[in-house]
Formats: C-alpha cells, structure tokens, sequence
C-alpha cells in the first residue's frame, strides 16, 4: 500500500496534533498536582515544616504504588474512571486521564526531590528571620527549587511523549500510534522512518528548552 | 540600677531520640546573657553549643529547663508572638546561608517584608542596612557573585533587618580566612559598642573568644564546665579541661632536651593586669640578688587587659630564690613550679 505525500502529511499532521493534546494536558496536570503533591511529601519529611511520619510514608506509598505500574496497565485499569470525567473511554482524550494520572505521580517524586535539595541552611535562616510557613515556601522554597524544578519538568514531558505511543491501543491517536498502525501493522516503513525522525527532532528540542532554560534560572548560582 | 539579664538559660537540657539511642547534647545547662554582652560559648565540635543556641529563638526546644528573653519565657510563645520575638533575635551562620536566587538586595529585603514592611520603607532600610556592613554597591549582586566576608556581610545585615536586639552567632567566621574573621569580628564590635547589640557567639576558635568577648562559657559533652569573663578564664582557668583546651601553656612549653639542661629553678610567671607591662621580675630579682634567665615568653592583650606569660629559670641561693618568689607573688604574679 502507498500514500500519497499529500495523505502522509495529512497523517503526520493529525498524528502530531493528537500527541500534543495528549502530552500538553498531561504535563500540565502533572506540573499543576504533580507540584503539590511533591511539596506536600516535602512539608511532611522537613522537620522546619509539618513533619509527620506516618502521613508522608502513607503519601508516599500511594505515589510510588502508582509509579509501579506500568503504563499500559495503569491505562486500561483507569479508562472507566477516565470516561466518567472526559465522557469517552476511547480517542485521545480519554487518554489524557490515564497520562495524567501516570504523569502526576511520576512529577511528584521529582518535585519532592527538587525541593529536598533546597539547602536546609538556607530555610533554616528563613525560620530564624520569623518568616511565616507561607512566605518560606513561596519566597525561599519555590525560587531555590525552581530551575531543578524545570529540569524535572522537562524528564517528565519526555517520558509523557513515550507512554503516549502507547494510546493507539485504546484508539488515542499520536505520532507513536501513526508509526505502529502504519509502520508496524501495514509494512509502510518509510512512515515508520518519518515518525522516528520526528519524535527524535522533538525529544531533542524538548531537551535543549528544558536545559536551556534551567540554565539560564541558575546562571547566578555558580 | 538592679541589672536584669537579658536572657537567662535556667537548667536547660536537650535530648534527641534517634534509632537505637538517646543523645543528651545539652546536660542542665544555666547562664544568664546581659545588655550589651559579647557571650562566647566554646567548646570543641559535637559538645552541644550549635544545639544550645538554637534553644535561644526556638530552632531547638529544650527537653526541660526554661529560658526567658527580656523576662518572658520563650517556650510560651508561638504563632504570631513568635515571629516577633524571632524580629528582634537575629541569626548567623558558618555557611551564611543566604538564598542563591535571591540578589543581596531581595535576600534583605525578603526579611524585611516578612516583618511587614513594604514599598518605599524596605528599598531605604536595605540601603541602610548595606551601608553599615560596607556593601552599599552590591545590592544587585547574586551570592555566588560574593566573598565570603561580603556573604557574611549580608548575613549580618539580614539578621539585623528588623531592628534585633540580640545577634546569634553560629560559628560565624569558622568559614573565614584570618583577616577576614578580624574584618568581621571588628564589625560585630562595632555593632555591639554603636548599637548596644547583645551578641551570643558559638565558636571551636579560642581567637574569635580573645578578641571580642567579654564573657565565656566553656562546654565540654553537653556542660558548661566553666563561665567567667574573658581575662579571668584566660588568666586563672579553674578546670584543668579549660586549661587544656584553651591551651592557656601550650604556647610557652619548653622542649624536652632544653628543660632537662636547665641546672635552676623554673618557674612559671602568670601576670595580670597592669603588673604584666611593669619591669617587676628586674626589680625583685635584683633586690634579692637571683639572677634569671628567660626561656620562654610573651603578653597579650584583651581589649585593654594584659596577660604576661613567662617561663624563667632562677640561680640562686635557695633563701634567695624563696625570697623573691615571695616577693613577686606579693606583686600579685602567679608563681608554678615546673622544674
């Protein structure tokens, strides 16, 4: 079977639109709740904040529970919660869900281990000066931890554009699903070549903004 | 006038429960700090000084005992009345701590506005502030654009942002070269005699002590095992770990084959006050007809105070030797024997 240059833009196109659906609103999730809850762990194991063993090891085994499952598992064992909140269980859109939930325990733990590498000195003065809990963590925390906070942001989207090569088995479209259907399932390896090429060209750009940027919130550090 | 302390620490005592054992790191401590101290506390490293000062603003609650600041005791206050008190009760620290994102300029001024200051009230007193530590043209500069003094610098003028009565020293200059740990311990004398800033300064440095302390507390395993004012602890030590530790002799130890060669009587000489700059070992030699020979020496200065060391060796009739030992003990110099 051959496609027309014309048909295989066409493809490419839609393919590239669905996967960056699916990773946008998944990063952001995960960046949004991801954040919290990673501070959450934080405040709970610092003891100049809310420290408390057993709510963070129960936070914390609940994170980790989910980071345990592999994707396409966790993706079909969540479509049905899926499909009660986006109204589908099929598309890319109800693959969001899933990727969310996966990409949300998975920024979590960076989260927490971006802020954990806040120096403790440095809070520890803040406690000292009589700064309130809140404007610790908005006016020291947030800004010591940003530029790791962005690295981890960046390892998050890469894997989030991998697990989302996995929505084709519940229909959700992508680039990753474009090169199984055509590449795979139908012999069509030039497309298969072309959806390598492209998600390579992106994971690169990705990486280059990610570190770039991280680079430039710590140029003053060293 | 009765002169009330400023702070008092009352039988303080701190444990921590790790894993398998319970660590006492600070055993019924008591001291009491007044206006317009320099109170150094020494000890070597994990004899519980950096725990005992955390105790003073609340970074560390005592297991028992009470401390009152300005009469009000500090583990009653929390919330609200605790960042007050934690406004007037600034800190610095061995490694100065400062925000790496923050310039000079916003690590001052996050303080500042914890307090509640805003807008025009902040930009002039972080001004002020760098003004007095010297670092007016450094507000726009990132930490890791600093010396160590100059981060010092900024520690103290964060600590100070908000008008603190009492400055907390944490092994302030243990990070410092020399003359930097001069430059600051100059300024902190300075903010101490221009603002009647009481300071409370831990240290493993027995120079840091010398220069600007007026009164010390030596802690060994938790305990203060000795408190005086500076010249008393370094002219009469009591404890023989505070001798030792302050290496009050060290620097007049004789070497062994020159102190088995020595066919005389040796002698220490401890001079204090104002006899340590008169020519009274000359005098009362020469009025008892013994003749002396130095072997080891020097004086130092505290503040205004002198401290005479000296290691002699007397020939001489026994009645002699006797005579003007006497004699210069009438001076008030403290004779050993140590042949």
């Amino acid at each position: 079977m051959n496609l027309t240059f014309n048909e295989l833009c066409d493809l490419l196109w839609i393919a590239a639109k669905e996967t960056f659906t699916m990773v946008s609103w998944s990063l952001l999730a995960a960046i949004l709740f991801g954040t919290i809850i990673g501070l959450f762990l934080y405040l709970t194991a610092n003891r100049f904040f809310f420290k408390n063993k057993i709510i963070n090891q129960i936070a914390g085994f609940i994170v980790n529970a989910t980071r345990s499952i592999p994707f396409l598992i966790l993706m079909v064992a969540v479509l049905p919660a899926g499909f009660y909140l986006v109204g589908t269980s099929i598309g890319p859109k109800a693959v969001i869900f899933p990727l969310a939930v996966a990409a949300i325990a998975f920024y979590a733990r960076l989260a927490e281990n971006a802020f954990s590498q806040v120096d403790n000195g440095v809070i520890e003065a803040a406690i000292a000066s009589g700064a309130s809990h809140y404007r610790i963590i908005i006016g020291i925390l947030f800004p010591e931890a940003f530029a790791q906070l962005v690295r981890h942001a960046t390892v998050t989207v890469i894997s989030l554009i991998g697990y989302s090569a996995m929505a084709g088995i519940v229909g959700g479209g992508g680039i990753g699903d474009l090169a199984i259907r055509y590449g795979y399932q139908r012999y069509v390896t030039e497309v298969l070549i072309i959806c390598i090429v492209i998600l390579i060209i992106i994971v690169q750009v990705l990486q280059f903004l990610g570190d770039t940027f991280a680079d430039h919130l710590d140029k003053h550090k060293h | 006038m009765i002169n009330i302390p400023l702070i008092q620490v009352k039988n303080v005592s701190v444990t921590f429960q790790s894993k398998k054992q319970t660590i006492h790191a600070v055993k019924d401590v008591t001291f009491d700090v007044y206006e317009g101290d320099i109170f150094g506390i020494i000890g070597s490293s994990g004899a519980g000084k950096s725990t005992l000062v955390r105790t003073l603003n609340r970074l560390a609650d005592p297991t028992s005992g009470e401390i009152d600041v300005n009469g009000v005791n500090i583990a009653t206050l929390s919330g609200k009345a605790l960042q007050n008190f934690r406004f007037k009760m600034g800190m610095i620290f061995q490694n100065f701590n400062l925000a790496a994102s923050k310039t000079v300029y916003e690590n001052i001024a996050f303080v500042l506005k914890a307090a509640g200051k805003k807008g025009e009230a902040v930009k002039s007193r972080v001004q002020e502030l760098l003004t007095l530590v010297g670092l007016s043209d450094k507000a726009d500069a990132y930490p890791a654009e600093l010396s160590g003094g100059q981060k010092q610098r900024v520690g103290i003028a964060r600590a100070l942002a908000n008008d603190a009565k009492i400055l907390l020293c944490d092994e302030a200059t243990s990070a410092l070269d020399p003359q930097t740990t001069t430059a600051i311990l100059e300024l902190l004398k300075q903010l101490n005699r221009d603002f009647k800033l009481t300071i409370v300064l831990i240290t493993h440095e027995i120079d840091v002590i010398k220069k600007i302390c007026n009164r010390v507390a030596v802690m060994s395993n938790g305990k203060i095992v000795e408190l005086n004012d500076t010249f008393a602890l370094f002219s009469q030590p009591q404890q023989a770990f505070t001798q030792s530790f302050l290496n009050v002799d060290e620097n007049t130890l004789l070497p062994d084959n020159i102190k088995n060669n020595v066919k005389g009587t040796l002698i220490r000489l401890r001079y204090i006050h104002e006899n340590a700059t008169q020519p009274i070992l000359y005098q009362s030699a020469q009025l008892t007809h013994v003749e002396f020979n130095i072997l080891h020496g020097f004086i130092e200065y505290f503040n205004d105070r002198a401290l005479g060391n000296l290691v002699v060796e007397l020939i001489g009739k026994p009645d002699n030797i006797q005579a003007l030992i006497q004699l210069l003990k009438d001076h008030d110099v403290i004779i050993e024997d140590i042949s």
